[in-house]
């Protein structure tokens, strides 16, 4: 007679670990092998969408930072642009270039703390001691340029607070300089580093109709084979005067997520170092706004591409100088709750970093 | 490339680290230079206020409140409400409120959060 | 550009076209959703990026509203239907797109919206929350704050 004793055990993958950031899931593993993985967010829920229904649209303008916090620009860009269109003003040329400027210098940042984190949590502190030296020099033209370091506050309705200084270009030329050299590093340490490659391929695997059933946008679509990015297929701002490339990868494990994001960083270098040979004169923004402006009543949607994927707004006005109602869609939204059980089905407990780490989630996005 | 396994001596490039000037400053003994655009604490010019009391209506958290000062209102802040993010001073018609770069805002007790017009208009 | 998708949608049934923003907008009956919802993702919208809840207190209604990619024809369509307020009940599209599952879940905590045929409609984001749907137009967020956070009244 043979007799099978298989028990399940639970182990939380909690939110107080340092590689899995402000997120809980729950872990049903037998042995080794995963048998289910359960999501349970909300441990950064603060309300942003209640909030919003009680201040006015230049009041909310420093509150929409605060949703994620590794890609601010990113969020403001999104509710500034809803906002004019309820509200019906204009905006200058040279406000827009400044904003594209600031918003690719944003996924340049939010790149590098990725890359700094994701080192760190697969075993090697030196990649991270060196990315979090380059996030210092990004933050530190924040600081120049908006005056806040985290937290800039530097899109309105109807164009930015501020003009850029005139050594900008000079900083820039600095910087890049500086991101160029360790990029080569990063390259010697952790992209083409043997042991990295053997833990990374062919995990969390994702082919391309999957992938788009489950949600997923941004660099995680990408990878996948599929060629989808918001600023090309439905541009906003100043992309259709920008020359760029999308870069995509074919085989949809880890590693293609890694190389995907690794080589967008030198296409966002690209795009600011053209937008700065092509800015206009003029004004930077429109002074018809003011603190107590109304909106018509009417609705609107607009989409743009942060680092993380695809963020959307939904707005609907009521003709007084408060939002009636603003819906956030984060991009981290389906690619935690979705994507990363269903990718980490069949894979042993020592690869979920290496999964949960190269989709790129941010929880502050999936809970707002 | 050659990577950190092409082979045994690799590994040993690493060494010249040892050599570079390490990336942190040691506070306070070194710091960073202050910037004159940075949204610190708010400085108040009170010959320059007239008590309009746009200040108090634009700040997103509700820190503001104008009190008797003298003979007219000027206003009074709460810095643990505070965001620092600069309405206040952009906003005012007379530009008598500007933010400096002073970061240096710890106390020990409560009563240090608020701000009236007297400790406002002082830089220290 | 929307014209043969306009033909292919309005046959049949009864919508109302218009725009939102320069995206195609229909309003449709609740009953008629999955029809509806399934002649566009054989028309090509594959990607669902997002269903939202809007409460017209006023109104007594509730608006549902979805949002639809399509990959090849680089084209956005929005469909929009209205519940009452008193009994709202909707099937749900979670055979048609399986991100719908964690996003239907979401607004059923947030507004009380039931979504028929779901199999985990438990909380997401709150915890222990005993009340009534926190993004209602008719909660009173001061008087919640006033109880938590300061004991019943407060100068």
């Amino acid at each position: 007679m043979k007799t099978q004793d298989t028990s399940f055990f639970t182990i939380p993958f909690g939110p107080c670990h340092p590689s899995s950031g402000h997120f809980h899931a729950v872990l049903t593993l037998d042995g080794e092998q995963i048998v289910n993985v359960e999501p349970d967010p909300g441990f950064l829920h603060r309300g942003f969408e209640k909030l919003m229904e009680y201040r006015t649209y230049l009041q909310n303008a420093p509150l929409v930072d605060r949703i994620c916090i590794l890609d601010p620009f990113a969020a403001e860009l999104g509710y500034v642009n809803a906002s004019e269109q309820v509200l019906g003003i204009d905006v200058p040329e040279r406000g827009r270039f400044i904003r594209v400027i600031m918003a690719e210098l944003g996924r340049i940042l939010s790149h590098t703390t990725w890359i700094g984190v994701t080192a760190m949590v697969l075993g090697q502190d030196s990649g991270r001691n060196i990315a979090f030296g380059d996030r210092e020099s990004i933050i530190r033209i924040n600081e120049i340029v908006t005056g806040g370091r985290i937290y800039p506050c530097f899109f309105i309705p109807g164009g930015v607070r501020r003009d850029l200084p005139d050594e900008f270009p000079a900083l820039i030329s600095e910087l890049f300089k500086r991101i160029e050299k360790n990029l080569e590093q990063y390259d010697y340490l952790i992209f083409n580093n043997d042991t990295f490659r053997l833990r990374l391929e062919d995990v969390g695997l994702l082919n391309a109709e999957n992938a788009i059933d489950y949600g997923a946008t941004g660099p995680n679509l990408r990878a996948s084979g599929v060629k989808a990015d918001v600023r090309r297929d439905d541009p906003y701002e100043v992309y259709e005067q920008l020359d760029f490339d999308i870069i995509t990868q074919e085989k949809g494990d880890a590693l293609a997520r890694f190389m995907c994001r690794r080589m967008e960083m030198e296409e966002s270098m690209k795009i600011v170092l053209d937008a700065l040979d092509k800015i206009p004169d003029g004004d930077f923004k429109n002074k018809k706004f003011r603190p107590t402006s109304k909106a018509g009543e009417t609705e609107t949607y607009f989409c743009l591409e942060s680092a993380r994927g695809e963020q959307c707004y939904h707005m609907v006005a009521d003709g007084t100088d408060k939002p009636y109602r603003v819906k956030v869609r984060g991009p981290s939204f389906s690619h935690t709750l979705v994507e990363f059980p269903k990718c980490a089905r069949n894979a042993t407990i020592a690869d979920i970093p290496a999964i949960y780490w190269s989709l790129d989630p941010c929880p502050a996005d999936v809970d707002r | 490339m050659k990577t950190m396994t092409s082979s045994f001596f690799e590994p040993l490039k690493l060494l010249k680290n040892l050599f570079k000037k390490p990336m942190t400053l040691i506070f306070p003994m070194e710091s960073l230079p202050p910037l004159e655009y940075y949204r610190g604490r708010q400085l108040l010019d009170p010959e320059k206020c007239v008590g309009c009391g746009m200040c108090s209506k634009v700040c997103p958290n509700d820190a503001i409140k104008m009190v008797e000062y003298g003979e007219k209102k000027c206003p009074e802040i709460h810095m643990g409400k505070c965001c620092f993010c600069g309405l206040c001073a952009e906003n005012c018609p007379t530009k008598a409120l500007e933010m400096t770069g002073d970061i240096f805002i710890a106390g020990y007790d409560k009563t240090f959060a608020v701000y009236d017009p007297e400790k406002l208009s002082h830089r220290e | 550009m929307y014209e043969k998708l306009d033909e292919k949608i309005t046959d049949g049934f009864e919508v109302e076209v218009s725009l939102i923003g320069k995206y195609r907008t229909y309003q449709v009956d609740s009953e008629v959703i999955t029809e509806i919802a399934s002649t566009l993702k054989n028309e090509g919208f594959n990607h669902l990026s997002d269903v939202t809840v809007v409460d017209y207190l006023k109104q007594g209604e509730f608006e549902v509203i979805y949002h639809l990619w399509s990959y090849g024809k680089k084209q956005r369509v929005i469909v929009k239907t209205r519940l009452s307020r008193e009994d709202p009940v909707i099937k749900t599209l979670t055979p048609l797109w399986t991100s719908a599952h964690m996003h239907e879940r979401e607004n059923h905590e947030m507004f009380g919206v039931v979504f028929d045929g779901h199999t985990q409609l438990t909380p997401l984001l709150l915890e222990d929350w005993e009340g009534m749907p926190p993004l209602k137009k008719d909660f009173d967020s001061r008087q919640f704050v006033l109880d938590t956070f300061y004991g019943g009244e407060r100068e």
